[in-house]
């Protein structure tokens, strides 16, 4: 499928889309991601983006803030109802 | 027995420890405010209390702390947020890995009730196999339960999980914590036993955690759509325009309150109250006593006097002032907003070599710098800590300094205001910049967990200001005797007048105020606020207050932070600090002197 193709970085997700976790690229914070729930196969639903500033995302009742910097480092693919 | 209370940041841990014992900790609903450990004693147990974590091993302080903590337990109790089960499993699973008796406490049953959440409590006991009990600490409620079930005989612990059987030899002999630090990839560790784990075990390990704990939220856990005013409420908050505004408007409202109606009305009338009756009290009756005019009356009821302006000062001024602070802080704190104000300023604090959890330090400053000097533990690396310890030590004013200076800017009108908090803020930046550049690295990137809003709590709300307030007399009232005992004393041996006089070209030529205002440094040296106050007494024309106000603000902290500044960053890094800031606050002050029309 062409969701394989399609993977893009958190930072540039806009407010209100879904997308699943590929890859968290930072390993100094991927352990600290992980336990408040971010990490490679989750789902994040992305509920606001400060402009020049982090990404605040909601996986399960938990929401996070993730700075930009971070957001940019980790890979997402757009959500799909239908699994691949 | 030794019963360590754990969980994830702000789940009520602190409650539930005042709950078991009766001991107070400090609660608000800001991750990481518990950073040391509390004790205190339940029957013939020992209760101990911990900083909240998401997982253990030795990434941070709090998990360092918490860690430790835990080896000495017999039986844990691991406090869990109910609202955020799927996140607070994780932790949930490690401590079950511990082979300690470990008793599960779904705390914030109240809100579940109230959202009708689906939370199968039963079911999730049996699937972990440890005591599951249902509470809402904040009302009491299954604290009685959890006594009991705590007095009576501790259960087996928890089976270990399946994939330790499997273990190589030196590993497999490690105690329960240290196996759990090694998977952690923990340096320390990985030398004792000579090999870390392959290659992306850790993470594997992490998957299935993060799996199993998702399946039992899966099967025990579901919410009902929630509310949504929250959520508009915190989009609100977190838009750049919008949340600005809010901060500018919070700014003036802090003015308005605590500026205006504390700081003027309430303490001109306090005031006006106790030099009516209580001084003149004082005089009389002393007189019987003591000669007027001798030493002694001079020590207790002269211009400085222990009995009479000491405690005027004290009582009349300071602590209307302190307490309106506190007041403030302890809503913004309990209503969950500074971790919102912590993402709106991200964007700008990594330009000052922060991310926005620096946010929390540098707010709970204007309470007490001290404190927030403790507080930069919760930081991400020691270049964070540096700038914060620095800015907190340099360019932020205590509550009660605030207090003293918000009342004298206050009578002078906003725009000296608005050019004070110009010039710190100018300041404030202008060093932070300045760090960034010199400091090798480059700022940690923000990730932080956004706790619910909520309207603050009243209960919470009054038993932190109260403490705090406690606190501040306790501190400062010995202080402040002592300090005008030293003022009275340099006043009576020409002490006062000779540093008057040495310091007279720097206060009069450079920063161009009164020569009487030199005591007010000498003063800011034991407190901060004590220096603040004594420009109260000098006359001045408005620039010079504000002079006055830039100087001591950036100028030494108080003598508890001094000790803290050394404590945390060494005597070196401390003393640079320390210097740093009489140097930056006459070069500031002498610049105001001069541009202020």
């Amino acid at each position: 499928m062409a969701e394989r193709g399609m993977s893009m970085r958190l930072s540039d997700v806009g407010r209100g889309r879904r997308v699943t976790v590929v890859k968290v690229a930072d390993p100094r914070l991927r352990p600290q991601a992980a336990r408040l729930g971010i990490q490679a196969g989750v789902l994040l639903l992305v509920k606001a983006v400060v402009p020049q500033g982090p990404v605040i995302v909601q996986t399960g009742p938990v929401t996070v803030a993730v700075g930009r910097r971070l957001a940019a480092r980790i890979e997402v693919h757009p959500w799909t109802r239908k699994p691949v | 027995m030794v019963i360590v209370l754990a969980g994830n940041p702000n789940v009520g841990k602190s409650v539930v420890f005042h709950g078991l014992t009766g001991r107070y900790v400090e609660v608000s609903n800001f991750p990481g405010t518990t950073v040391s450990v509390s004790q205190g004693r339940l029957g013939s147990h020992t209760v101990v209390d911990t900083p909240g974590v998401y997982g253990l091993s030795r990434f941070t302080a709090e998990e360092r702390v918490a860690v430790e903590a835990l080896r000495t337990a017999d039986i844990i109790v691991n406090v869990v947020d109910a609202r955020h089960l799927p996140r607070d499993l994780f932790l949930t699973l490690q401590l079950t890995e511990l082979g300690r008796p470990v008793v599960v406490v779904l705390n914030m049953m109240d809100e579940i009730r109230r959202d009708h959440v689906f939370l199968d409590a039963d079911g999730l006991e049996e699937a972990l196999g440890v005591p599951v009990l249902k509470a809402a600490a904040v009302r009491g409620e299954g604290i009685v339960e959890l006594r009991q079930r705590l007095g009576g005989p501790a259960g087996p612990p928890p089976a270990p999980p399946m994939f330790w059987t499997k273990l190589a030899d030196p590993v497999r002999r490690l105690d329960a914590i240290d196996r759990l630090l090694w998977w952690e990839e923990d340096a320390t560790l990985i030398r004792t036993v000579g090999a870390g784990p392959a290659p992306g075990q850790q993470e594997v390990v992490y998957t299935r955690r993060r799996q199993a704990a998702d399946d039992l939220a899966h099967r025990f856990f579901r919410v009902a759509t929630s509310a949504k005013w929250p959520e508009r409420i915190d989009r609100l908050l977190m838009n750049p325009w919008t949340g600005l505004a809010f901060v500018a408007a919070l700014l003036v409202g802090v003015y308005e309150s605590v500026g205006v109606l504390v700081a003027n009305r309430l303490v001109g009338w306090a005031e006006l109250t106790l030099q009516s009756t209580w001084v003149p009290a004082v005089e009389t009756g002393l007189a019987h006593v003591v000669t007027p005019g001798s030493l002694i009356f001079r020590l207790l009821a002269g211009e400085y006097g222990l009995l009479t302006s000491t405690v005027t000062y004290l009582l009349a001024l300071l602590l209307p002032l302190v307490t309106g602070f506190y007041l403030l802080l302890a809503v913004l704190e309990d209503s969950g907003y500074l971790p919102r104000l912590a993402t709106l300023l991200d964007g700008w604090f990594l330009r000052v070599g922060l991310n926005g959890r620096a946010v929390i330090p540098l707010v709970l400053g204007f309470g007490c710098v001290t404190m927030a000097t403790l507080t930069t533990r919760i930081l991400s690396g020691e270049r964070e800590r540096t700038i914060v310890t620095v800015l907190l030590a340099w360019t932020i004013p205590c509550s009660a300094q605030m207090g003293v200076i918000t009342g004298l800017l206050a009578g002078l009108g906003w725009p000296y205001a608005l050019a004070y908090a110009m010039t710190v803020l100018t300041l404030f930046v202008a060093v932070g910049t300045m760090l960034d550049r010199m400091l090798p690295g480059e700022p940690v990137p923000l990730l932080l967990d956004l706790p619910p809003l909520r309207l603050p709590r009243p209960g919470n709300v009054f038993y932190k200001t109260r403490q705090q307030i406690l606190g501040f007399l306790w501190e400062a009232a010995p202080l402040f005797l002592m300090g005008n005992l030293v003022i009275e004393m340099g006043k009576l041996t020409g002490g006062l007048g000779w540093l008057e006089r040495m310091l007279g070209p720097l206060v009069t030529g450079w920063l161009r105020l009164p020569p009487a205002t030199a005591s007010a440094f000498v003063l800011g040296f034991i407190r901060r606020d004590f220096g603040t106050v004594a420009l109260y007494q000098a006359d001045m024309a408005p620039h010079q207050i504000l002079t006055g106000a830039v100087t001591l603000t950036l100028f030494v902290p108080c003598i508890a932070s001094t000790l803290v500044l050394f404590r945390e960053r060494g005597v070196k890094n401390g003393a640079a600090i320390w210097l740093g800031s009489i140097f930056v606050a006459l070069l500031t002050g002498g610049l105001v002197a001069r541009l202020a029309p």
